[in-house]
């Protein structure tokens, strides 16, 4: 059973969340702040983490930087589910950390469903960079690979759900691609981690 | 007769050198007819001394040299020329008014320099105080956004789950809300715009959307 994580410190969304993701079939965890997530990271290895961004004392951005940092949680999925609408600067400069920026309310219930195409595909990922690290690859190249991959995946969804956004042709999404798909073809990796779902 | 006009010369220099503006007078070839004591102080010279000097010779920090495409201007005119300058740290408006001269005589031009160093740093002390104003309007726009999507996510969540007869209808009501903060964050991102704008011109301090090509350092997998 795929564990998620719930880090919010409102205590209906924790609650409501839980509902659905043990409907959908996860286990829940939940942490009430950023120190709590990390603490708990410290026992538990979730499968995917749910990541409020607007808490105190410790935010979600602060506690996005810091489970990446922390080898145990570095690669494990993270989903951005917040109030704040994000902005071009945000997701450039968060969007390669994350697998998805959900602005709220959404149906849970859609949600939840697709993230075991989310874990499974990030589990994808790591078979294939096992199997390339095994190769000769620039490690940059790689991480760079991972990092725009995420960010083009974040940008797409953002851009297909908020199409008026103003800051929608800020982001140099094209550009993005081409780059994404040059170095796809250089490391080799499997065409199937670039599909991209409908609910993602 | 020679008395009278030494008596108003006097006068005029009495004058001149009780406004703490800069003035002087130039003939067409720059040179200088007459300047009162602030202007002397500030090319560094005695005026009696350099009386008749060119005023571009005397510029040592190049900075009335730089203004003679004004000048031109004055002089292809003829209407007044008024603009502000930055000379270091102090700010001045400067004016350039043409004098016409008599028959068969090239005019002359008359040029101020007024101080309003202590007004423009007035002015942005309250461009930078509306900058922080601006932040803080975000800031609240920001968690005020944030706590109203938090009970519309519950809501829609508990909706879902177990109401049956009226889900559609509260549904609505909660897309109605959402549509109006909706238009509360677009009018956050124009103030993002503003914001941006202001600091990149008054503040010194770009803000740039970041190069998304070297995003956060902590992104890579491997």
């Amino acid at each position: 059973m795929d564990a998620v994580l719930i880090v919010d410190d409102e205590p209906a969304i924790r609650e409501i969340f839980t509902v659905y993701l043990e409907m959908g079939g996860y286990k829940s965890l939940t942490a009430t702040g950023g120190m709590e997530c990390l603490e708990l990271l410290k026992t538990q290895k979730p499968d995917i983490i749910l990541l409020d961004l607007m808490m105190e004392p410790m935010d979600g951005l602060e506690t996005l930087l810091a489970i990446r940092h922390y080898p145990p949680s570095s690669q494990i999925p993270v989903i951005i589910i917040t109030g704040k609408q994000p902005t071009p600067e945000d997701i450039l400069q968060y969007g390669g950390l994350i697998e998805n920026f959900i602005v709220k309310p959404v149906d849970f219930k859609m949600i939840a469903e697709s993230f075991h195409r989310i874990i499974e595909k990030n589990r994808e990922l790591g078979r294939e960079i096992d199997r390339i690290k095994n190769g000769e690859q620039d490690p940059e190249l790689l991480s760079e690979y991972t990092r725009l991959l995420r960010l083009v995946r974040v940008a797409h969804n953002l851009k297909k759900r908020l199409k008026d956004r103003q800051w929608a042709d800020r982001i140099p999404l094209k550009k993005l691609e081409e780059r994404l798909q040059w170095l796809h073809k250089k490391l080799g990796f499997t065409d199937r981690l670039l599909q991209r779902d409908e609910g993602e | 007769m020679e008395e009278r006009a030494k008596e108003n010369e006097r006068t005029i220099r009495v004058l001149a050198n009780a406004i703490p503006d800069a003035i002087m007078l130039l003939d067409h070839n720059r040179q200088i007819i007459a300047l009162n004591d602030a202007m002397a102080r500030r090319f560094g010279y005695n005026y009696t001394r350099e009386h008749g000097n060119s005023a571009i010779q005397l510029d040592r920090n190049g900075m009335f040299t730089s203004m003679e495409s004004r000048i031109r201007e004055l002089l292809h005119s003829g209407r007044p020329v008024h603009f502000e300058e930055k000379n270091q740290d102090e700010w001045l408006e400067i004016s350039f008014i043409l004098i016409p001269g008599s028959e068969g005589q090239n005019p002359r031009f008359f040029v101020q320099y007024h101080d309003i160093t202590d007004h423009k740093r007035f002015e942005e002390q309250l461009k930078k105080e509306g900058i922080t104003q601006i932040e803080q309007n975000m800031e609240q726009f920001q968690i005020l956004n944030d706590q109203i999507r938090n009970p519309l996510q519950a809501i829609m969540g508990y909706v879902n789950l177990d109401c049956f007869q009226y889900r559609e209808r509260i549904m609505d009501q909660i897309m109605m809300i959402d549509s109006l903060v909706d238009r509360l964050d677009r009018g956050w991102v124009e103030s993002v715009k503003v914001r941006r704008f202001l600091l990149r011109h008054y503040r010194d301090n770009t803000d740039d959307v970041p190069d998304p090509m070297s995003g956060a350092k902590d992104g890579g997998r491997s």
